[in-house]
């Protein structure tokens, strides 16, 4: 079989092989690859290839989500799921894309945890945000106390399948240190199908502590580009079953100040993301 | 009346059967027949089908292996003598993708090739790295039972240039072969997983036909993927 001149043979492909093949890259890869040839620009732009990408079904909607002028395109669709995410129905998850792999992620808002005496006013206030980039109505807020959980469950049908997943609980701190939330350290812990991880955590950082008493190093929050700090709580891998996270006292006696719970993020873990800019503590 | 599978695989010991682990070898093999079943004069009826090119070269197509494209599967019964007219794909082209269905023809789970590409989602493996705090450690490549996957690998990396890959999916495209299309699709993907528009174009020999300002234009409407 003789090589007829190797230039451009690729344009012998229809389009729709063309987006079958950038279907089976990323979307970042899927951008790039508009700037390779004009072929590829019409290919890379192309239905075909962003549907790939997205979820074909979408859980139920609060009212007047993705309303506005709608995107022009799948394309834009999916950019537009990455970059806000949109309120589920119940008002108490939200849900976007991953825009590195099309994954689906979600946040739990602070309504949506269990916190322990939550419901307390004496110990959590629940306020409203002036903006939230989530849209949920109310984040918690805490005065005080001394025992401080949160926990947070989820269908894991509700996210992508064959990923891996880590939780990240958002929050804000009041106070620049102290007030009991760098030392000493809480344990995090995510169940899935009856397997348990867990470790330890610490929402603030403290150079002198960073170890629990069994010696593990703590896990210490970064800074998201949206101003608030998360605390990775762990990974799973997604299979069956509902997945549980929580974050857990481990020393009664301690009071606890300051904090500001958004709620808990559910993303895919490793590689690039567009969530956080610079790390602290160390990590 | 077309023999059952397993009848089919017995049969075929008693004809030269190229090693199962050379697709060049058994492009060879093909010829062989080829010649053996001219001098013969035709194909048996009720046996092995006789794939015809363009130019009039034969290649032969087990009925078991030839399910795999549905297009050869709707025509097959029609065509006198079990002579099936292949048009616009080289015969060099059409001899890899016989090599590759009979190679795949005894493991053929036509659900289970449909079901994979219904479902979207993930097309890709998404990159983890294990850490102490993981339940489930990195996902394996899985087990390869049958040594298709190998196979698979090889088919690949034997063919000559970006073109040869091209005709093959073109081919498994007409003639309806999903798997060999997925196959030769990932390939391409593969080629270009990762890489830069320069890069791309390396690999896979292709022209930049843009000017600077519409590339220029192109990179600033995808300003997010350029970023590091």
């Amino acid at each position: 079989m003789e090589a007829a001149g190797t230039c451009c043979e690729i344009a012998r492909l229809p389009e729709e092989l063309l987006s079958a093949v950038l279907a089976l890259t990323t979307p970042r890869d899927a951008c790039r690859a508009a700037a390779v040839s004009r072929d590829f620009l019409a290919a890379a732009d192309s239905g075909a290839v962003w549907s790939r990408f997205q979820p074909h079904d979408l859980p139920p909607l609060a009212d007047g989500e993705l309303s506005g002028p709608a995107p022009p395109s799948t394309k834009g669709k999916f950019l537009r799921l990455c970059d806000r995410p949109v309120l589920l129905a119940d008002g108490l998850m939200s849900m976007s894309l991953d825009r590195e792999t099309g994954a689906r992620c979600y946040m739990l808002s602070a309504r949506a945890l269990h916190i322990s005496w939550g419901d307390t006013p004496e110990y959590w206030r629940w306020i409203r945000l002036p903006e939230s980039r989530f849209r949920f109505t109310e984040v918690a807020k805490l005065r005080y106390v001394w025992w401080l959980e949160a926990r947070g469950r989820i269908r894991s049908k509700m996210l992508s399948q064959d990923s891996t997943y880590a939780a990240y609980i958002v929050f804000k701190t009041t106070h620049r240190h102290g007030h009991g939330l760098d030392y000493p350290p809480h344990e995090a812990s995510i169940t899935i199908a009856g397997s348990t991880s867990t470790h330890t955590v610490c929402l603030q950082y403290n150079r002198s502590h960073r170890h629990d008493f069994a010696g593990n190093l703590a896990l210490f929050p970064n800074k998201r580009t949206d101003g608030w700090m998360e605390l990775e709580m762990g990974q799973f891998y997604n299979k069956d079953g509902e997945v549980h996270i929580s974050l857990m006292d481990t020393k009664r006696g301690t009071v606890k100040r300051g904090l500001i719970v958004q709620g808990i993020e559910i993303r895919p873990k490793g590689g690039l993301n567009q969530h956080t800019s610079a790390k602290i503590g160390g990590q | 009346m077309a023999p059952p599978a397993a009848a089919a695989d017995k049969r075929e010991g008693k004809r030269p059967m190229p090693p199962e682990g050379d697709p060049a070898a058994a492009a060879a093999a093909g010829e062989t027949t080829e010649q053996e079943a001219q001098a013969a004069g035709g194909a048996e009826a009720g046996d092995d089908l006789v794939l015809v090119a363009d130019c009039g070269a034969e290649v032969r197509l087990t009925r078991s292996a030839a399910r795999m494209s549905t297009t050869i599967l709707h025509m097959m019964d029609d065509c006198a003598e079990g002579r099936v007219p292949v048009a616009g794909v080289h015969a060099g082209v059409l001899r890899l993708v016989a090599a590759y269905c009979e190679r795949h023809a005894p493991h053929y789970d036509p659900e289970a090739s449909a079901a994979r590409l219904r479902d979207p989602f993930p097309p890709f493996s998404i990159d983890f790295r294990p850490t102490a705090h993981a339940i489930r450690p990195v996902t394996d490549p899985g087990p390869d039972p049958h040594g298709l996957e190998a196979w698979d690998e090889k088919f690949i990396a034997d063919l000559p240039d970006n073109s040869a890959l091209f005709a093959v999916i073109l081919a498994a495209n007409y003639l309806g072969i999903e798997d060999l299309l997925d196959l030769g699709c990932t390939a391409v993907a593969d080629k270009m997983r990762g890489k830069a528009p320069e890069e791309v174009r390396v690999a896979l020999d292709i022209e930049n036909d843009y000017t600077p300002e519409q590339e220029a234009e192109v990179r600033r409407e995808n300003a997010w993927a350029f970023e590091d």
